[in-house]
This record gives C-alpha cells, sequence and structure tokens, in this order.
C-alpha cells in the first residue's frame, strides 16, 4: 500500500537556493511516490507554517509537519533518508 | 575519462566549462550550487550586456551558454580531488567518482563568520547569512547588518522592504561601499548606521532577541541591543579544504597561489580560478569569468602539450 508521507518545502520569492531544494523534493518524491508541495512564505499558509515550526531561514523541509532539514539537504540521498524513516513510522 | 573537470559551479566554473567545451575538452562542471554565491545577488548592474539582471539569472544564461556547447553540468558536493600516475580522481558526496586529465579549482569562497557565542546556536533562528533568502521571513521586524562593505549596504536595502527598523552595525566611522549604493541606503529612513560598535554575541533561547554591542575603539561598556534577525555580511573565507590536500599551495591568507598569466598553481594539471584565488581581492563576475576563461585556455595547452 502506498505511504503516506508529504514532503513540504518552505520557501521564499527571492531565495536562489529554494529552485535546489524544489528540485530536489520533485526528484525524490518520484523515486519514493510520495507527494511534495512546495510553500511560499509569501502566502498565508506559508507564514503561519514557518511561524509554528519556529522557521527563519530558507529552504526549510518538513516531512510530515515535522521540520527536516534547514537549508538544501547535501544530496538526495540524505533527504530520501529521511523520507524512508518517515514511511517507517506511518 | 574527462579531459577536464571544474569543481566549483560559479562563475569562474561555468565559464571555465564554457571555454572548455569551446576547445573540444571533454568537460564537466561539478558543484554544490549551480551558479555558485553569484546566485545571491540581487541586481547585477556591472556585467557588460546587462543593464540590470538578477545574479540567478546571470548564472542561468552562463549554465545554458556552458551547456549549449556541450560541458556537461552536475550538481553535486565534492569532497575529494586526488592526482594518480598524472590523472584525477574527484569523488562526491554521494560517492560517485569520475576522472580527469587536469583540474580547475573553483570552488569560491564561503561566508566570513563573526566566530562569537551564540551565533552557531541561533543560525536559522534569526542569524543568517543571506538577505536575499531570508528577507520576506522579517516582515515587520528589527534586523541588525553587520559589516559595512557592499555586501551588508546592499543587505540592508533588501531588508528595508520587508524589515519595520534596520541597523547597520559598523565597526568604523563611515561606511566603505560604493557611494551610490551608501547615497541610496541612507536615504532611506527605516535604516539606521550605528558606527564604531562589533558584535560581541548574539542573545536568545529559542530565536534571536539581542546582540550585545562593545565599541571598537575606546573605552566603553557591552550594551544590549534588542533584534529579531541579525545578518551577517563582514566578507568571505576561500573554500580550499580539497586544494589543501591535493598538496595545493595557498598564500598566507589562505587564497590559492596561482600565476596570474596562467591560472597554474604549484601542482601540475591543476589550475584554480575566481574567488577561491589570490589574483585580486576585486571579487567580482566579471573577474571570475575571465579567470574561468583563462585557465580552461591554459588547461587546453597543457593537455595538448603544449606550454602551460
Amino acid at each position: 500500500m502506498r505511504k503516506k508521507v508529504l514532503i513540504q518545502i518552505i520557501t521564499s520569492p527571492t531565495c536562489p537556493y529554494c529552485p535546489l531544494a524544489v528540485e530536489m523534493a520533485e526528484r525524490v518524491s518520484k523515486a519514493l511516490d510520495v507527494d511534495f508541495e512546495e510553500v511560499s512564505v509569501a502566502t498565508q499558509k506559508g507564514l503561519e507554517l514557518a511561524r509554528k515550526h519556529g522557521i527563519m531561514g530558507v529552504p526549510a523541509i518538513l516531512i510530515n509537519g515535522k521540520l527536516a532539514f534547514e537549508g538544501v539537504p547535501p544530496s538526495d540521498l540524505y533527504l530520501a533518508r529521511a523520507v524512508k524513516k518517515e514511511m517507517e513510522n506511518v | 575519462m574527462y579531459d577536464l573537470i571544474i569543481v566549483g559551479a560559479g562563475a569562474a566554473g561555468l565559464s571555465a566549462g564554457l571555454y572548455g567545451v569551446r576547445y573540444k575538452l571533454r568537460t564537466l562542471v561539478i558543484g554544490e550550487v549551480i551558479g555558485g554565491k553569484g546566485m545571491e545577488a540581487h541586481l547585477v548592474e556591472n556585467y557588460p550586456g546587462f543593464l540590470s539582471i538578477s545574479g540567478s539569472e546571470l548564472m542561468r544564461k552562463f549554465r545554458e551558454q556552458a551547456e549549449e556547447f556541450g560541458a556537461k553540468i552536475l550538481r553535486g558536493k565534492v569532497v575529494e580531488v586526488r592526482k594518480e600516475k598524472g590523472n584525477f580522481t574527484v569523488r562526491t558526496l554521494d560517492d560517485e567518482s569520475f576522472e580527469s586529465k587536469a583540474i580547475i579549482l573553483a570552488m569560491g569562497s564561503e561566508r566570513r563568520r563573526l566566530n562569537i557565542p551564540g551565533e552557531d546556536k541561533l543560525l536559522g533562528k534569526g542569524v543568517s547569512y543571506c538577505a536575499t533568502c531570508d528577507g520576506p521571513l522579517f516582515k515587520g521586524k528589527k534586523v541588525a547588518v553587520i559589516g559595512g562593505s557592499d555586501a551588508a549596504v546592499k543587505s540592508a536595502l533588501i531588508l528595508s522592504e520587508h524589515a519595520k527598523e534596520v541597523h547597520i552595525i559598523y565597526r568604523r566611522e563611515k561606511l566603505r561601499a560604493e557611494p551610490l549604493l551608501t547615497e541610496k541606503v541612507l536615504s532611506i529612513p527605516k535604516v539606521k548606521v550605528v558606527y564604531n560598535r562589533v558584535p560581541v554575541r548574539v542573545e536568545g533561547k529559542e530565536k534571536v532577541e539581542a546582540l550585545v554591542l562593545k565599541p571598537f575603539k575606546g573605552e566603553g561598556k557591552e550594551e544590549e541591543f534588542p533584534v529579531d534577525g541579525v545578518f551577517i555580511e563582514i566578507g568571505d573565507v576561500p573554500s580550499t579544504s580539497i586544494a589543501k590536500e591535493l598538496g595545493v599551495k595557498l598564500d598566507e591568507e589562505g587564497y590559492v597561489e596561482v600565476n596570474p598569466k596562467t591560472m597554474e598553481t604549484n601542482v601540475k594539471g591543476v589550475y584554480a580560478a575566481g574567488d577561491i584565488t589570490n589574483v585580486t581581492k576585486f571579487k567580482q563576475f566579471i573577474t571570475a569569468a575571465s579567470q574561468g576563461a583563462l585557465a580552461a585556455y591554459s588547461a587546453y595547452l597543457f593537455l595538448k602539450g603544449g606550454k602551460k
């Protein structure tokens, strides 16, 4: 059965490193068949998410609502590992 | 086996990549961030051919041009470059290996840290090195920018679009940014400059609550300066750990020593370009790009067996 995992990338419109994190999440979510979404802090939802998790730097990555990375993960493997760990818990 | 591997994918690396393929070298560019630190530049208004362009857009164009002519560009963190029997092996964090006959080191530089208590602990919790990235998260807040250079003033300008108050903390008596930028920043009412002060520590439990400052010159007590964010813009240090392990000679400030006519280092087959080198303190897109071009040309002459 498909595991319900959501990767959320918190971004800002002017952040040059955010597209790297988004591209990475796109690849990893495809490879592991999980969902991902980009949430900009320029939106109310993004700002609320950032405040809720105390995020003051972007990109940041939430996996199933838990703060997993602040900054771009060093490689796809690191993100994939964190997602797989979450998959074991759901 | 590649002819040329370029480590670093900023202005110098991508320019070297373009010149490498133009000389028909099998060329690979590997970098952690394609576009490098140039991606952070808000607006570039001094790269000829473009009246005004964002750093990320300029770097996208560099990348597209290099790829158009056949350079392979790969995102990855290089952890080691080894020389064996005249060839080089480049290893990434994901444990991929690539081989080449020549190397150009173009890893650029990383942000200089204040090295004060609280800086590491509160990184991402109000301490930032990238106003372009994190500025929007400080909407309506009070922030400080540490430094007085072009980068510091540009950060203050960006932050003034979001924050309620921006305080530039600088140790000297006068900002040293370009006169045009300085004039612009000083004309914004919400931007204030605190001269002759240096930060001693960043305070806060879960997030930044205050900076503690003291006079740079003369006697004076430490004073608390409440802020929600601290943006550190006090320059850069070259990223040379890979170069050191390869046996490349650095100057006393830690920059890679090169022959400025050829960009060659003391290690045969290894060249360097951009912010990592000791060629100039004038770190610009155009100087990085020109060094990249020159390094690729020298690597080409070396590979075809001509003079280095």
